[in-house]
């Protein structure tokens, strides 16, 4: 006990904020993945957003697991990222950036799947997105939607 | 005025909190004009006023809901808050410090204390325990029921748990039959205890018992699971009913079948032995002469509808149920005379007038 309580102030803010930010991060992405293993929760989500048609953005485990989850429910012409590629390489799903989204875009719904860069992705999209067409992952699975 | 909590209003599991809250916000209304409330929901915050969603933000991490609230105060020129605590770290800290500088008169809601009893050993529990000592620091006053002057420094206001008088309509019981209806009505949480009954009805019945008693258990939580084992364990199923979460009328018809009300039974487990649970409330609103495992400061010591029981794991013994029940139902007017006690001591305006005036 004493060590750590030691230890403890001896470390910068900075670094306490770091480890924090991260380990929450890490924290909320595994609750996501643990709740999109609930299809029949999964399901009623999806009905609640009243699409036919939406996008991903994030080729991540979490973008291609919301992929998995919701391919059968509702149509989605691909997935959206930066380096037009999954972190998983899985051939049966289209990868776009966010140039060509653009040119095909026509005003669905966006679910948005990097957790830390969120506000960033939002601000890409903002110019021809509807800012209540982009929907955080977390949001999807628990907010008000 | 913003109204601050970081649980989710809306979630079933959440419902009695809920409840508590708005009867609190209605309340502030009437004292304030407009109050904001904040709830999280799916790794986000909201802003809300009434049912509509006002604002929202990314609540992923602390920092990042910290910052989220710190913006509103300012968006929506915030004069005064309301806090309902959950867990102290040094964010929440520096939103009680930002609202210091910004001139924030502020409240603090502490729902439970002490509290470490409910708290596993961990990560969480330190952290609280370290910090909580500094929210002196940039909060004066804390509202609580656990009867203290002061806690970590700050003073404290006595907040009784209030009632909706009008949610909570007098029952004049209609069960005329020589069954002994009892009735708990709770989020199922540990310390509601309901196993001392279930296993003091088996012990009755075991034991040669001939009162009928019936145990209507209402509402969901993660006791249930073991509540329906014992049923099945005890053969209890044509003694216990469980009606699921009912509000609203349906809920009403169950109370006007009962004839006494089942309040916590467990709060030995949390080590807490005074509490004033918005449930006891309620059934006196209702005219529900109750059993209870815990000190109530808001009753007068040996009132009559009220059978204390000792705070410990042994069984109810029922004998004791039906006397009490039998001494109860002979007086003439118990019902309204509860109703009355509940109307003079139990309203939010009385509860909540000390708070309002340090917020003003």
């Amino acid at each position: 006990m004493v060590w750590g309580y030691k230890y403890s102030m001896s470390i910068p803010e900075e670094l306490i904020d770091a480890y924090a930010k991260e380990t929450e991060i890490a924290v909320c992405k595994f609750n996501m993945m643990g709740r999109l293993l609930d299809s029949n929760y999964v399901k009623t989500r999806v009905e609640l957003l009243k699409s036919s048609e939406l996008y991903i953005y994030g080729g991540g485990y979490l973008g291609i697991q919301l992929y998995r989850s919701i391919n059968n429910l509702v149509r989605i012409p691909s997935i959206i990222d930066q380096g037009r590629k999954l972190s998983v390489d899985i051939g049966d799903i289209p990868v776009i950036d966010v140039p060509e989204l653009e040119r095909v875009y026509k005003g669905q719904k966006i679910i948005v799947t990097p957790i830390a860069f969120f506000q960033e992705i939002r601000k890409e999209l903002l110019p021809f997105v509807a800012e209540k067409e982009i929907v955080f992952l977390g949001e999807f699975l628990g907010g008000f939607i | 005025m913003l109204y601050i909590t970081y649980v989710d209003l809306y979630d079933k599991s959440n419902y009695g909190v809920s409840k508590k809250v708005m009867s609190q916000i209605a309340f502030f209304e009437k004292c304030f004009g407009r109050v904001y409330y904040t709830t999280c929901r799916g790794q986000m915050i909201y802003l809300m006023e009434g049912k509509r969603v006002v604002d929202k933000g990314l609540a992923i991490t602390r920092a990042m809901c910290t910052a989220v609230i710190e913006g509103w105060l300012d968006k929506y020129r915030v004069q005064r808050s309301y806090i309902r605590y959950y867990f102290a770290d040094k964010w929440f800290l520096e939103l009680l410090k930002v609202q210091k500088e910004k001139g924030i008169q502020s409240v603090l809601e502490i729902p439970t204390y002490p509290y470490d009893g409910e708290l596993a050993e961990g990560r969480l529990k330190k952290e609280d325990n370290y910090y909580r000592r500094q929210l002196c620091q940039y909060i004066e006053w804390v509202a609580t029921n656990s009867g203290h002057a002061s806690i970590w420094g700050m003073l404290c206001i006595p907040l009784l748990n209030g009632v909706d008088m009008e949610a909570n309509p007098l029952c004049l019981n209609k069960n005329k039959t020589q069954k002994i209806v009892l009735i708990g009505v709770s989020s199922m949480a540990r310390w509601h205890g309901y196993e001392r009954l279930l296993k003091g009805i088996f012990n009755y019945y075991a034991n040669g018992g001939e009162r009928d008693f019936l145990f209507k258990i209402v509402g969901e939580g993660p006791e249930s699971g073991k509540y329906q084992k014992l049923v099945a364990e005890y053969g209890l199923e044509s003694r216990v009913e469980f009606c699921g979460l009912l509000r609203g009328e349906a809920l009403d018809k169950q109370y006007e079948q009962a004839d006494i009300a089942v309040s916590s039974l467990g709060l030995y487990k949390t080590g807490i032995q005074a509490v004033t649970p918005i449930k006891g409330a309620e059934y006196c609103a209702r005219g529900i002469p109750f059993i209870c495992g815990y000190y109530d400061m808001r009753f007068p010591e040996g009132a009559d509808y009220i059978m204390a029981v000792p705070n410990n794991p042994e069984p109810i013994n029922m004998h004791k149920v039906i006397s009490f029940y039998e001494n109860i139902v002979i007086q003439n007017g118990y019902q309204e005379r509860m109703r009355n006690y509940a109307l003079e001591h139990f309203t939010w305006e009385g509860i909540m007038a000390p708070i309002v005036q340090k917020l003003k």
